[in-house]
């Protein structure tokens, strides 16, 4: 597995200097910002520092799969002594690991942040989380596709499921109830639903369910490696 | 070099790195602040701050003394090891919640005895206030990495050195000792304890290495069975992120809050939190003894 993990990592090495290159620009900007009017220090330049690598992350992540999509390179991979157990879990292996290599980068950025910039600093290290547990999940999900259709098709079937969803958004607020939208003030109903017990619970909830989701996407993926690799290229 | 003097060269080597940023940077940051950091209004700052690279410095020490004395990647209880070690990733989950809860009682028999326990806990919200402490447990995660660092740094190399050199029931008291004394310059700023208590700041110290003696024989237990850091390191992380007060103080009413706030630092950690960590340890000060004797009868027979 150790192996494997060097090979993703030396596939994925470009995407991951630019991740972690943009989050200690964005504090090394946010620093200068902030270091002549501390007061100001609200932690909305560091809330993107700790949000940028996730969303960049999503975006590479097909980065990931590129070089597999070979049916020969599947055959051999199946037949070396991880099979394709191996192939599929280092790619899981490999996301949480980047996910807690750009958590800590973003928690070391926070701490210099805060011990520049003073006492009126506000951590952002709970929106880190927050988006770690978001973004897992979000992986999580576009896994499987990945395995079953290859990257550049399982993107596609990623976009027609979002856009599914936005579709059946649109003809909800169209067609159905939205008096909770209309009555009253916009932000306010944002704000009790966020402070809301039922969202409280879910946000507490999310930690742990981020990774069984990502556990049982493994176990699907499993599944999907097989049949996708029959529709590579040779 | 004789393996046991190189072990006991690696050792210092080792403490000298682990304590060597705490001992600069501690002062530093009452420097900087101009004030005594814990007790400062820059409390939460410095607390931050120091929790972050502070407690990543042992982590840092285990890495710089494996590199300086060629020893290698070998032995580094970086591996998770959850197949069949379930119950013990389990028990560090466990252990920390139970001494929440024992801490919280004891609370309540000592200081709050006065009054009844719906006075103490009123009924009303308690699925909210249960959703916010849920949500603290959960989002102990941002505490991981700094928890993983002393974890990595005390239990993942020093322990092993020293159970190497005298053997593990002396290892952990002196193991427990120099980690209670790695926390000497936060006690000196304030840490835990304040700075207006009787014996000021070596009550403080002493308190801490008996604490940390404690807290060791469980961590070591956990991280010798596993043979993985991990549970130690989620242990450490919900430990420093959750706390009886902190329960109290969402829980609570108003009163019992306040009754609570003005024990003495000193008297509530001897008082609340001693007792649970104390039984903890030797409980699991028992287990790694026993564990050997068992051992031993089996070569032997």
């Amino acid at each position: 597995m150790r192996g494997l993990m060097y090979k993703q990592l030396m596939t994925f090495r470009a995407p991951a200097l630019i991740i972690i290159g943009f989050q200690l620009f964005i504090t090394a900007v946010a620093i200068s910002m902030y270091l002549d009017d501390p007061v100001r220090g609200d932690g909305s330049m560091m809330t993107a520092a700790m949000i940028a690598p996730f969303i960049l992350f999503s975006i590479t992540n097909s980065e990931l799969f590129r070089y597999d999509e070979r049916e020969k390179w599947c055959c051999f991979a199946a037949s070396t002594p991880q099979t394709s157990r191996g192939q599929v879990q280092v790619k899981y292996y490999f996301t949480l690991a980047a996910h807690s290599v750009m958590l800590f980068v973003g928690m070391l950025c926070d701490t210099v942040f805060i011990a520049v910039v003073g006492s009126t600093a506000v951590t952002c290290m709970m929106t880190g989380v927050l988006f770690f547990c978001i973004s897992l999940i979000m992986n999580a999900l576009e896994y499987p596709f990945y395995f079953r259709f290859g990257s550049e098709h399982g993107a596609q079937v990623k976009g027609a499921s979002i856009w599914t969803v936005i579709l059946l958004i649109m003809i909800y607020l169209l067609f159905g109830d939205i008096s909770f939208l209309l009555d009253g003030n916009l932000a306010d109903f944002f704000a009790s639903l966020f402070s809301s017990t039922a969202m409280m619970w879910n946000m507490a909830l999310l930690p742990a369910a981020s990774f069984v989701i990502f556990y049982l996407s493994h176990l699907v993926s499993l599944k999907m490696y097989r049949k996708g690799m029959e529709s590579y290229e040779q | 070099m004789s393996n046991k003097n190189l072990t006991i060269r690696r050792i210092v080597i080792f403490c000298v790195l682990a304590f060597l940023p705490v001992i600069i940077i501690t002062p530093l940051l009452n420097l900087y602040y101009g004030e005594l950091l814990f007790v400062s209004r820059n409390a939460a700052t410095g607390a931050y701050v120091f929790g972050v690279l502070g407690m990543l410095s042992p982590a840092l020490a285990n890495l710089l003394t494996r590199l300086i004395t060629k020893e290698g990647m070998g032995n580094s209880y970086l591996a998770l090891n959850i197949k069949g070690n379930v119950r013990y990733y389990a028990a560090a989950l466990l252990a920390v919640v139970a001494e929440i809860v024992v801490a919280m009682i004891l609370l309540c028999a000592v200081y709050l005895n006065s009054m009844s326990f719906t006075e103490i806990i009123p009924a009303e919200g308690i699925a909210d206030k249960s959703a916010i402490v849920l949500f603290q447990i959960s989002y102990s995660i941002i505490v991981f990495f700094p928890a993983f660092g002393e974890e990595w740094g005390w239990r993942g190399y020093l322990m092993p050195k020293l159970s190497e050199v005298m053997g593990k029931p002396a290892a952990v008291v002196v193991g427990g000792i120099i980690w209670g004394l790695w926390h000497a310059p936060l006690t000196i700023s304030g840490h835990n304890f304040g700075v207006d208590h009787p014996g000021y700041p070596f009550v403080g110290i002493l308190l801490m290495c008996v604490l940390c003696v404690a807290d060791n024989a469980f961590l070591t237990l956990i991280t010798d069975r596993t043979g993985s850091i991990y549970p130690a390191s989620f242990f450490h992380m919900i430990n420093n992120n959750c706390s009886a007060l902190f329960v109290l103080g969402i829980f609570g009413s108003v009163e019992a809050v306040e009754t609570a706030d003005s024990i003495p630092p000193v008297q509530a950690f001897l008082t609340v939190l001693m007792p649970a960590t104390l039984l903890l340890g030797a409980v699991s000060f028992f287990l790694l003894v026993r564990r050997k004797g068992v051992k031993a009868e089996k070569v032997s027979g």
